[in-house]
């Protein structure tokens, strides 16, 4: 029972300068799948990412989302088609609400422009997004810091309040950068437990992490880049034992 | 308090403080001022909210008072259509000009808009036939309404109140909405913006033709009350003025810009001695709040905040 790919990444190379960031990289994640990246720091594991999201333009090569060609929509489309994300470096706008900022992930729902804002025409659905945006922080467990602004939340529940953010819009897509990152063993824990509750939604995800043993834990399948090369990918297992991710983890 | 309560509040104060000011010198420096207002919140809109920067906004004002003059000096249009055309006119022209310029971020925004407000002030200079060269227009008639004429300082006084009132509604309103939330995600996190499907260039271009029109309406307005203009009105060191405005009065606060911008464009005609120094006053201002308070005045109010 071979499910289809969700997305499909076929010889993404994209250099700054000199240096080749992601080099000739391929791989596929499945629908329904926790795919994780994984490898060394500048692996070009963002970078990645960003072309996949349109915020680089790669310098040649192809991304597939359920076969279309993401190369041509402009990086404000995708969320309407499905995809999603969160930094690496938290980017929650400081002069907006949790709420609010939680909200933003439901941009494009709304009709959004200043005629629109001058008459309020649009008061339902914006009701609408913040009765969604309650669901979802529930789920998160993040619902008493709503009406924070985000300098005044600890570091650990401002990842929740991004990862808030990119599920809102009921992704097909999760791209998660790093999620885990500065997180307690507590705070891991639970976002271990949140990504299998997004991933039982039907949510597919790829996610970049450095935590090898927290990949194990929760991913089907594993890529590891190493000087924006893919060098290996396969089973979490398979993967622990290949010579040459032990050799690019130790720096061999 | 909301801030908009707050901004009302000082709108009725002002409006109503025309019944006690005797002086006509007074009325006419407030008005000015309250024209300035008017320019400076458009202006925050764009620099405070979408924290994009334009040191040309000096030229929309001036479209909007040469447009407005000629219309109704050579064509004999009336001077409220006349003003009318002539703000949508220049909202049009801001958003042509606005699609390649605000492609640019930072220095080289900066550098563009300059340089749209110098060619407006150069046009002004050298269009002799059509706006009087640097001599200036004159003649340009009396606002009214039916048989009430605006002819005197308290009758403009009351009724510029009430047009800041009209836009510090608009601004309130488009800031504490869908769209307000996503110029402030553009301002900080474009990137963030960009991902959650904001067509950021496309919000950059429609507040930056809404800021324009702001200004070209306030200038059409300056023009009609006083029944001349001329080119050193629209400098760059009126575009300059309107910055320094905004970040002292608060990046993002309609209060600050309100209170600040009455204040500052007042004080030069109160510390005469200053007049001549007023660019040294207005850079060591702008100094001062960078350092001392980089959110500006209205940073040191916390506001009850407004969603929706
Ligand atoms: N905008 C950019 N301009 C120039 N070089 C860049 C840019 N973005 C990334 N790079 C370079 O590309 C390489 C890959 O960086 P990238 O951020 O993708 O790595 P990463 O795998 O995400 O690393 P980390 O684990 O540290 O987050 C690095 O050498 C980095 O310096
Ligand atoms: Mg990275």
């Amino acid at each position: 029972m071979e499910k289809g790919n969700i997305l499909d990444i076929d010889r993404a190379t994209k250099s700054f300068g000199g240096i080749k960031a992601v080099d000739g990289v391929s791989f596929s994640v499945k629908k329904g799948q926790i795919k994780a990246l994984v490898g060394p720091n500048g692996a070009g594991k963002t970078t990645l990412f960003n072309i996949i999201t349109g915020l680089y333009r790669a310098d040649s090569g192809d991304v597939l989302f359920e076969g279309k060609k993401l190369f041509s929509y402009k990086p404000h489309e995708l969320v309407k088609l499905g995809i999603s994300r969160t930094f690496q470096n938290i980017q929650l706008v400081d002069t907006l609400t949790v709420k609010e900022n939680i909200a933003l992930g439901l941009h494009s729902k709304v009709k959004s422009n200043p005629i629109y804002a001058i008459f309020r025409l649009n008061r339902k659905q914006e009701k609408e997004v913040f009765e969604k945006v309650n669901k979802v922080s529930k789920f998160l467990k993040i619902e008493e810091y709503l009406n924070k602004f985000p300098n005044q939340v600890p570091f650990g529940i401002k990842r929740l309040i991004e990862i808030a953010r990119a599920l809102v819009s009921e992704p097909d897509l999760l791209l998660l950068d790093e999620p885990a990152a500065g997180l307690n063993e507590d705070e891991t824990e639970f976002l271990l437990k949140s990504i299998f509750r997004v991933w039982e939604q039907g949510i597919s995800i790829l996610l970049i992490e450095h935590d090898m043993e927290f990949v194990t834990n929760c991913s089907h399948s594993i890529v590891v880049m190493d000087s924006g090369k893919k060098i290996a990918e396969g089973l979490p297992s398979e993967v622990m034992n290949d010579y040459r991710v032990v050799k690019a983890y130790m720096g061999e | 308090m909301k801030e908009s309560t707050g901004t009302y509040v000082l709108i009725a104060l002002f409006f109503f403080s025309g019944f006690l000011i005797k002086n006509p010198f007074i009325l006419n420096m407030i008005s000015i001022a309250a024209l300035t207002v008017i320019v400076v919140m458009g202006l925050n809109l764009l620099l405070g909210y979408a924290g994009q920067v334009s040191l040309g906004h000096a030229g929309f004002v001036a479209l909007g008072a040469y447009v407005s003059s000629i219309l109704s000096i050579k064509f004999n249009l009336n001077p409220w259509l006349s003003i009318l055309i002539s703000s949508l006119l220049t909202f049009v022209f801001a958003m042509i000009i606005g699609f390649p310029t605000l492609k640019l971020k930072g220095h080289y925004l900066a550098m563009a808009t300059l340089a749209i407000g110098e060619i407006i002030y150069i046009f002004a200079n050298n269009l002799v036939d059509l706006t009087g060269g640097h001599q200036g227009l004159t003649g340009i008639p009396m606002l009214s309404v039916g048989n009430f004429v605006f002819d005197n300082e308290r009758k403009f006084f009351f009724f510029v109140w009430l047009v800041v009132l009209f836009f510090t509604f608009l601004s309130f309103r488009i800031v504490n909405s869908h769209f307000g939330r996503a110029l402030r995600a553009i301002h900080e996190k474009e990137l963030a913006a960009l991902s959650f499907g904001v067509d950021v260039h496309l919000y950059k271009v429609v507040i930056f033709s809404l800021s324009a029109f702001y200004a070209a309406l306030a200038g059409g307005l300056y023009a009609f009350y006083l029944g001349f203009i001329s080119p050193s009105s629209f400098d760059l060191l009126k575009s300059i003025n309107y910055v320094v405005m905004v970040f002292v009065g608060g990046i993002d606060s309609i209060f600050g810009s309100l209170i600040i911008t009455v204040v500052l464009a007042s004080l030069p005609n109160i510390l005469t001695f200053l007049q001549d120094y007023w660019p040294i006053v207005n850079g060591l201002l702008l100094v001062v709040a960078a350092i001392f308070m980089p959110k500006g005045l209205g940073g040191f109010i916390r506001w009850k905040r407004e969603i929706f």
